[in-house]
């Protein structure tokens, strides 16, 4: 058992390298560049200059995401940044220019950096405001420098030799005085910080930090919690989709398996069938159109899921109440409810055709079997016999079905999604994808993986729980 | 020697029934053939069709009227009905030999055009040759059979999927004007661009555009960046990301030719409305640019009025949001379905067949590294890697039927495979192993035919899955840019303004379903002539 459970760990860990490594391929075989906005280059004819928030960004992007670096080097640190075990020494710069860093090494190591341009009239920052600061207004300086000198290329085509030597000169040094700020900054880092690190394992060279999926290079907010908002809504309609396809699916299946051959059986086999084969996209847009535009019958709303969340504020509480001027209110459980409706029964619809033949063939494969046959013969009661001996030995690949279905929860609802304007987990992949988020995209592609093995996982331990004569090995 | 599969033959020279379509309008599974015969041969006189005879001709981005759209001849329309009689004649004949190998060939002949059409084709008038290579003109072919009216001449300037990169220049035009942007500073762009190389002008082409929308709309530092560059991921980013709309805005910023206060006020509108819209929006946005850049002056109400039209005697299934024809979008479509759906089992069957057989045969470590490779695949759910690959590949059909095919071989794999494990521990296997036959022999001449039965009932299902999931990605704004797709149909069916327009729905979806029930009816009928028994596991 354990030695199974040890070795699906290991494919999971395989399969969710390859998944975020083809998904990372495949967005960097995208063309176009990936940049964060509003982070452009400070035009040399800008009239407003820089500000401290986006150079601080800059500075985090640069340190957090290395996006000069080559592509396999990107991806090793994107990892290196989701692993709970980390290793070697390397602060890290928050968006709002706070730094962090790991814990003081036991050993002194060769120091990456190289020795920093500290020019005599710029004395050591004593704050890391300061040291900010400094990096912004020797930038700014920097940037001017080389306006002027763009400017006296393009204006002026010969001569003015003199000049331009001028201005190449105050560039070099206005360079030099910016790298030297920037070193500074970095060395005031590396010597002076607020530990901000995880529990070490080895100090200095191992230790274990929470999982860090980065920030939304688009959004610009942490990737979990993007994640956690748009999640809540897509599993939501999946599991109230998936509640209803179970409930319809198996007794129609149980019921047209025991009357094998009637009106009913062919009945509903032809109606699953044929909804099978309905596009969702299709439906969706028949149903607003028909049923919940007002142009059409009006009975339904066309978009979203409603205001989030409880509002206490206006006095509409979440289940229905009698409110303060003695009417009842129906409540956001009911306004939901009602959003529900139609983006559920498009989820639906096309899987109870699946679920329906797979009770079928289950009952059907048992309803002949030897025990069955022999309970019926000891005069058990039909109802027993369908539930205790038929049902019961027939649920096991059930569980699995219902197991395996877990990851469809997230991914299965971007056409609904996109029909009835709902902000979900589906709508957020092809936004990452056509942002070319890339910290995003990866995220959402752990969390697919990793709920997909565990689902997995789960369904061999049910067939293992359920059926003694399954060993996992 | 039980498990011998023996396929019990027809006696020879078995005489067909006298009348042999009695009773088959009762069989479902000779109506999907019949259906999935018809989108073939939709899609295959589609092209010739339209390769064989000149219908339409128009030039998009000129400066003066073309009126060079022509009517369908009589010639035309034989030719649309006469083909696929003739074909549909020729099957049914064919049909009584054997309908598989017919339908092959014609499924073979429309994934062949299909991927082989939209190739430029020269239209007979030098002057469109002339313009064209000025980069002037967009000329194309549809389908489209309506006759030309001084209202519709605007409607299909913008032919789906041309480059546009003239309205752009003209937008370019107004919003690079003395007035939003000072003297100097266009000076000062110009001058740099002649500088930089290539990629580097189109990023400050694109700077250059931040600026100038930042100043049209009056905004100079309050507007958030973010908010210029989704407009610019829209229409407008696309055309700039083009060399031939830098060359095109290189040009309009030599010639400072002003504009008069209602165009740019039009533009400026146009702009505003592309930011944070739906794309559906944004493409009437720039439907409104091309009307714009057709008569040189467009009024804002003009920008969002829409061409969709109901039914009528020049469009006998009604028109699009701007303006094409349904009618001939569902004709393109029935041939993208096809193409998608038949190519892409195609190749997914190939693929699996190999890798699967191959799995099977040498089992041990190849049929290990197989079974890890799928079960990665299989880790990331097939909706989100189709979404990502859909949205990363470049827009053609061959790269989606390929997407389509390398994302569903493994479950082609995995049957072969065990059918092959299975398949070689019997007795004929070993019987043949030791007659001395070869390897390649005993797979192909003896274990491929048996293992074939359940992989041919799952192609059969694989061809509508393929059929949906084309119509999902249509819909969903990220499927091949082909003339004509049924789920972008029914994503026009919603317009930005909340209408519904019906007419173009519900044709496009009832023959995505009608193709859809028609595979499935197939596999179902295979099903139960091959005896597959489905398994709950």
């Amino acid at each position: 058992m354990s030695v199974f459970l040890l070795r699906r760990s290991a494919l999971l860990l395989v399969s969710l390298v390859g998944a975020t490594f083809l998904a990372f391929v495949l967005l960097m075989a995208m063309p176009g560049e990936m940049r964060p906005p509003a982070d452009r280059e400070p035009e040399p004819g800008d009239s407003e200059p820089p500000s401290a928030a986006v150079l601080r960004r800059q500075l985090y992007l640069a340190d957090r995401y290395g996006l000069d670096a080559p592509l396999m080097t990107q991806y090793v640190r994107w990892l290196g940044g989701l692993a709970p075990i980390k290793f070697g020494e390397r602060p890290v710069v928050t968006p709002d220019g706070r730094v962090f860093r790991a814990p003081r090494p036991l050993l002194k190591q060769a120091q990456p950096h190289s020795e920093p341009v500290v020019t005599a009239e710029a004395p050591a920052p004593r704050t890391l405001a300061e040291a900010i600061d400094r990096v912004e207004s020797t930038r700014i300086r920097h940037l001017a420098a080389l306006d002027a000198i763009t400017r006296a290329t393009t204006g002026e085509p010969g001569g003015a030799v003199e000049r331009r030597a001028a201005l190449e000169k105050d560039l070099k040094s206005a360079q030099s005085e910016s790298v030297a700020a920037t070193e500074a900054m970095a060395k005031f880092v590396r010597e002076h910080d607020p530990a901000r690190a995880g529990l070490p394992l080895i100090p200095g060279a191992v230790w274990i930090g929470l999982p860090d999926l980065g920030d939304s290079i688009v959004l610009r907010e942490p990737v979990a919690t993007v994640m956690m908002r748009r999640l809540l809504p897509t599993v939501g309609l999946n599991l109230v989709a998936l509640a209803l396809v179970f409930g319809i699916a198996l007794p129609c299946g149980v019921l047209s398996a025991l009357r094998r051959g009637t009106a009913f059986d062919r009945f509903t086999s032809l109606l699953f069938f044929g909804l099978h084969a309905l596009p969702a996209a299709w439906v969706a847009s028949l149903l607003l159109g028909y049923v919940a535009s007002s142009t059409g019958l009006g009975w339904f709303p066309v978009h979203g899921l409603g205001e989030p969340g409880p509002a206490g504020g206006d006095g509409v509480s979440f289940w229905p109440s009698r409110g303060s001027d003695g009417v009842w209110h129906p409540g956001r459980a009911i306004d939901l409810l009602h959003h529900m409706v139609l983006p559920v029964l498009c989820l639906a619809y096309a899987d109870l055709a699946f679920i329906s033949r797979y009770g079928r063939a289950a009952v059907m494969e048992q309803i002949d079997a030897d025990h069955v046959r022999t309970a019926r013969a000891k005069g058990v009661g039909p109802w027993a016999v369908l539930f205790r001996h038929v049902i019961r030995s027939g649920a096991v690949p059930f569980v699995a079905l219902f197991a395996g279905s877990i990851p469809a929860l997230l991914g299965g609802t971007i056409v609904v999604e996109k029909a009835f304007g709902i902000e979900g987990l589906g709508g957020l992949v092809v936004e990452a994808v056509v942002q070319k988020d890339r910290e995003l995209l990866l995220g959402i592609t752990t969390l697919f993986a990793l709920v997909n093995g565990a689902a997995l996982l789960l369904a061999d331990l049910c067939y293992a729980r359920l059926d003694p004569r399954i060993r996992l090995a | 020697m039980s498990d011998l599969p023996i396929n019990p033959q027809p006696a020879l020279g078995t005489v067909p029934p006298a009348r042999w379509w009695r009773g088959r309008w009762r069989s479902g599974a000779w109506w999907a053939g019949l259906w999935l015969v018809a989108c073939c041969v939709a899609g295959l006189y589609a092209p010739l069709v339209a390769s064989g005879l000149p219908l339409m001709v128009e030039a998009a981005g000129g400066e003066r009227e073309f009126p060079l759209v022509r009517a369908l001849s009589p010639a035309d329309w034989l030719a649309m009905i006469g083909v696929p009689l003739f074909l549909l004649g020729f099957s049914i004949k064919a049909l009584r030999k054997s309908a598989l190998t017919l339908f092959a060939i014609l499924a073979l002949a429309t994934v062949g055009t299909g991927l082989l059409w939209p190739a430029p084709m020269r239209p007979p008038e030098p002057v469109f040759r002339e313009r064209e290579a000025r980069g002037e003109a967009v000329v194309y072919r549809t389908l489209v059979p309506f006759s030309p009216d001084v209202q519709d001449l605007s409607a299909i300037r913008l032919p789906p999927g041309a480059p546009r990169s003239a309205p752009v220049a003209t937008a370019l035009r107004a919003l690079l004007q003395p007035q939003t942007l000072s003297l100097a500073e266009v000076q000062a762009l110009a001058e740099r661009m002649a500088l930089l190389a290539p990629t580097e002008r189109q990023a400050t082409v694109r700077t250059a555009l931040d600026a100038a929308v930042r100043r049209a709309m009056g905004e100079t530092t309050r507007l958030p960046t973010e908010g210029v560059r989704r407009a610019f991921r829209g229409p407008l980013g696309q055309a700039i990301g083009t060399p031939a709309a830098a060359r095109a805005l290189d040009a309009e910023l030599n010639s400072r030719r002003t504009l008069t206060s209602e165009e740019r006020a039009a533009l400026g509108a146009a702009v505003q409305g592309s930011m944070a819209l739906t794309p559906r929006e944004r493409r009437a946005v720039t439907q409104a640019f091309a009307a714009f850049s057709a008569r040189g002056e467009v009024s804002e109400s003009e920008c969002l009025e829409s061409l969709a039209r109901e039914a009528s005697p020049r469009a006998v299934l009604g028109t699009d949001a701007s303006g094409q024809d349904v009618l001939a979008q569902l004709i393109h479509g029935a041939r993208l379905a096809m193409v998608v759906g038949l190519g892409s089992t195609a190749i997914a069957l190939m693929l699996g067949i190999a890798l699967g057989s191959m799995m099977g045969w040498f089992r041990g470590w190849a049929d290990a590294l197989g079974l890890r490779t799928i079960e990665i695949m299989a880790s990331i759910p097939a909706r989100l890697l189709l979404v990502v690959v859909a949205a990363v590949l470049p827009k053609s059909t061959l790269s989606i039927v390929v997407a389509f095919a390398v994302l569903g071989f493994p479950g082609f794999a995995i049957l072969v495979r065990a059918e092959f494990l299975r398949l070689r521990e019997s007795d004929f296997v070993a019987c043949a192993i030791s007659g001395g036959l070869s390897t390649v022999a005993v797979i192909v001449r003896h274990m491929l035919p048996s293992a074939l039965a359940g992989v041919s009932v799952r192609a059969a299902f694989f061809v509508g899955e393929a059929v949906l999931a084309e119509t999902a990605l249509s819909f969903l704004g990220i499927g091949p840019s082909s003339p004509g797709s049924w789920g972008r149909l029914i994503d026009g069916a919603i317009s930005g303004s909340g209408e519904f327009w019906g007419w173009l729905a519900v044709p496009a979806g009832l023959c995505t379903f009608l193709t859809v029930l028609a595979a499935n009816a197939l596999g179902e009928r295979l099903r139960a002539s091959m005896n597959v028994r489905e398994s709950v596991r």
